[in-house]
């Protein structure tokens, strides 16, 4: 049991705005290998939880534990803060984020976008780089924009793109922050099934979504937030097929 | 060449004004304000770029000192802040007495200093908004891939923002040309200190200033041309691929 | 009052020329800025290429060169007219380039150049449907000009106009170049007799920057007046 390392943990995490508490104390432990999908109406605080876990916000309490490293936080007059933003900055390394709007560096090719962080954070060979980039980009259907502005390519491919940009990294877990929100609905499958590709093979992934029959598919655990709190926790089948609260039930109830 | 030179002196002939000896003059003062001119951008913006990234600080000690710099170069004439270097040089102690003198006893080095002062103001504020105006997003992808501050500087925000600020700096380089005309004023033979020499020789208005006004044009375009080619090839992920 | 070794009084004196003139320049860059953005926008090449020339040639030549030319070339280009006056017709004036009107005339030249690119682009910016609304409620052309492209047309202009104006300001002084007393030449005459640059200087620069705030602060009331209707939509975008 001890000999794997737990990918990601999250004890307690709490964080508030101002006078509103937007999370308040929420735990995930991701074993290597899961899919955890965060479900909830917005303002539930999924997305907010999942900039947390690589410290794009601050966490006011709880605990990030990634790969048994514990990442430290110091009191200052503005709230707690990381007290070594190096080991931040080691930790984000390892925890690649997929953006609801791609977030592509505009000023790059599709390549460069690949090999920049690999290059400049992990200290890879640009050749290297650029041969891994090129499996990417072929995997994701993508080898032929490799040359092609972020500008310059659809949502969908930019969406693609930008998990290419993060499998660059070989990261311990991804984290996709609605990635599928922006795009137009007939580019949302291609997206999908990259996604699914990951999931299959065995990919660590936390996944923050409105989709929720892919997450049926393809989530190893569930969460359903509500206002700051975990609603109901559990297999797909148990959440999804069976909710136990009113609420949860309308929240999956069909739109119309 | 021969038969060039034959050409030109024939032309030349013809006219008491365009003598060699003035066309010699106008040259050395498009010499004197290509130099002028390129310098004080150069030395401009790399104080620019430091200054820029400290305009959008979060410390108050160092954007409010920055800010006031700015204000007070933008806000004035470059006229005063030329003539505040150039008389004011000598008060700076034992100066006269130094190496330095040696430059600085000559107008060309006080022009130089407030031309650079001058830019720098603007191109900071140039760039300050073009760092300012990066894409959220971007940023936030940088932080998350575990960049940090200076590399995001380095390879994220600058870059971006220095493709941004192209059109704005090419206006900045073509105001800097056309300012420094008042080198003149402190007895530099810059471009029109040549054209007011030549008139007042010959008290010939239309053709010693008609001249020099259509070198100034040609320097415009050419800078025009330039910046527009940068723009094409830096501003390309801008534009829909055909 | 700042005696400024007796240059004080001289000094102000100056700084009421340089507000002078950049106010009845500005007067003129503004009519010849509306004049060229119509010529520019005129479906008549003729026209629209007198204003492309002009801009252009403005906007290619150094302020102070286009202002030497105007008052050296001015006063000889005057003469020459004045002299066939007196051949064809025995009519006899004579004429002497005053350097106020001069620099009011070359800076209000320069500034309708860049004046008429900001007009052009904010009356370009006007939509259509707004004008179609008022002619099919029957406003006659003037009144739909009076009431709804020029009110729409201000806003687009009016930070166009205030940078210009900010610019038109420092450009005043460049006449003191050309022999008018502004308060740069007076700054420069007391500097040459004195040998105290700061002491002159300074205190010019701080008028500068005086009206440059006065006028930042104006631009800005008028500019949220004009913003009417405006206002509330851009800050939901923040």
């Amino acid at each position: 049991m001890a000999a794997t390392p737990i990918p990601l943990e999250a004890k307690g995490i709490k964080k508030r705005f101002g006078d509103h508490e937007v999370l308040k104390g929420i735990s995930l432990q991701a074993q290597k290998g899961d899919v955890i999908t965060l479900i909830g109406a917005s303002g539930s605080g999924k997305s907010t939880f999942l900039r947390c876990m690589n410290l794009l916000e601050q966490p006011d309490e709880g605990e990030l534990i990634v790969h048994n490293e514990t990442i430290g936080f110091r009191a200052t007059k503005h709230g707690r803060e990381p007290a070594d933003w190096k080991q931040v900055e080691r930790i984000r390394a390892k925890l690649s984020m997929v953006f609801q709007n791609f977030n592509l560096w505009s000023h790059m090719t599709l390549l460069e976008n690949v090999i920049e962080a690999p290059v400049h954070v992990l200290k890879k060979t640009r050749k290297q780089a650029i041969d891994e980039a090129r499996a990417l980009l072929d995997r994701v259907g993508l080898l032929d924009r490799a040359d092609y502005f972020p500008t310059q390519m659809s949502g969908g491919q930019q969406q693609r793109g930008a998990i290419a940009r993060a499998l660059a990294m070989d990261p311990e877990v991804m984290l996709f922050d609605e990635p599928t929100s922006a795009l137009d609905p007939e580019l949302v499958g291609d997206v999908l099934k990259v996604m699914r590709d990951l999931a299959d093979e065995g990919r660590t992934m936390i996944l923050v979504t409105h989709e929720i029959a892919f997450a049926r598919d393809v989530s190893s655990q569930v969460i359903y937030l509500h206002q700051g709190v975990v609603e109901e926790v559990g297999e797909p089948a148990d959440v999804l097929d069976n909710p136990r609260s009113e609420r949860l039930r309308q929240f999956l109830a069909p739109k119309h | 060449m021969e038969q060039l030179n034959g050409w030109f002196t024939e032309l030349l002939s013809g006219n008491l004004i365009f003598t060699a000896n003035t066309l010699s003059f106008y040259w050395g003062g498009l010499v004197t304000t290509v130099q002028l001119v390129f310098l004080s951008l150069l030395i401009g913006v790399i104080l620019a770029v430091p200054l820029a990234i400290g305009r959008g600080s979060k410390r108050r000690w160092i954007k409010l000192p920055i800010y006031a710099y700015t204000y007070v170069f933008r806000g004035t004439p470059l006229l005063i802040q030329l003539y505040l270097v150039y008389y004011g040089v000598v008060f700076f102690d034992g100066i006269q007495d130094s190496i330095f003198w040696v430059v600085f006893k000559q107008a060309f080095f006080p022009a130089l200093i407030a031309f650079t002062l001058n830019t720098a103001a603007y191109t900071t504020e140039i760039f300050h908004g073009a760092i300012k105006n990066t894409a959220k997003g971007e940023i936030e992808a940088a932080r998350a891939y575990g960049m940090s501050r200076k590399l995001m500087m380095r390879r994220i925000i600058l870059p971006s923002a220095f493709r941004r600020a192209l059109p704005a700096y090419g206006n900045e380089v073509i105001f800097m040309l056309h300012a420094s005309a008042v080198a003149s004023v402190v007895t530099i033979m810059d471009l029109t200190g040549a054209a007011y020499y030549v008139y007042a020789r010959f008290y010939a208005p239309f053709q010693a200033f008609i001249f020099v006004a259509l070198i100034y044009l040609c320097l415009t375009f050419s800078i025009m041309f330039v910046f527009r080619r940068l723009e094409k090839r830096l501003l390309a992920h801008l534009r829909p691929r055909a | 009052m700042i005696d400024l070794q007796g240059y004080g009084p001289r000094l102000l004196e100056g700084a009421l020329v340089t507000v002078e003139l950049a106010v009845l320049s500005l007067i003129l860059a503004v009519i010849l800025g509306l004049l060229t953005a119509s010529a520019k926008l005129s479906r008549n090449r003729l026209v629209h290429g007198i204003g492309t020339l002009y801009t252009t040639l403005v906007r290619g030549v150094p302020d102070l060169v286009l202002m030497m030319l105007l008052f050296y070339g001015g006063q000889i280009g005057i003469n020459m007219l004045t002299d066939q006056l007196y051949y064809a017709f025995d009519i006899d004036i004579f004429i002497n380039v005053d350097a106020f009107v001069a620099g009011v005339i070359t800076i209000g030249l320069i500034f309708g150049a860049y004046m008429g690119e900001t007009f052009r682009g904010a009356f370009q910016s006007v939509e259509e449907g707004q004008m179609e609304a008022a002619r099919a409620y029957g406003m006659s052309p003037l009144l739909a000009f009076r009431r709804v492209r020029f009110p729409l047309m201000m806003r687009h202009a009016l930070p166009g106009i205030g940078n210009n104006w900010m610019v038109l300001l420092k450009t005043t002084a460049l006449v003191s170049i050309i022999g008018l007393t502004d308060m740069v030449r007076v700054a420069a005459e007391a500097t040459k007799a004195t040998h105290e640059p700061f002491l002159f200087m300074i205190p010019v620069a701080l008028i500068y920057l005086l009206i440059a705030t006065l006028s930042e602060w104006g631009f800005a009331k008028l500019t949220k007046r004009y913003n009417t209707g405006f206002g509330e939509s851009s800050e939901w975008n923040n």
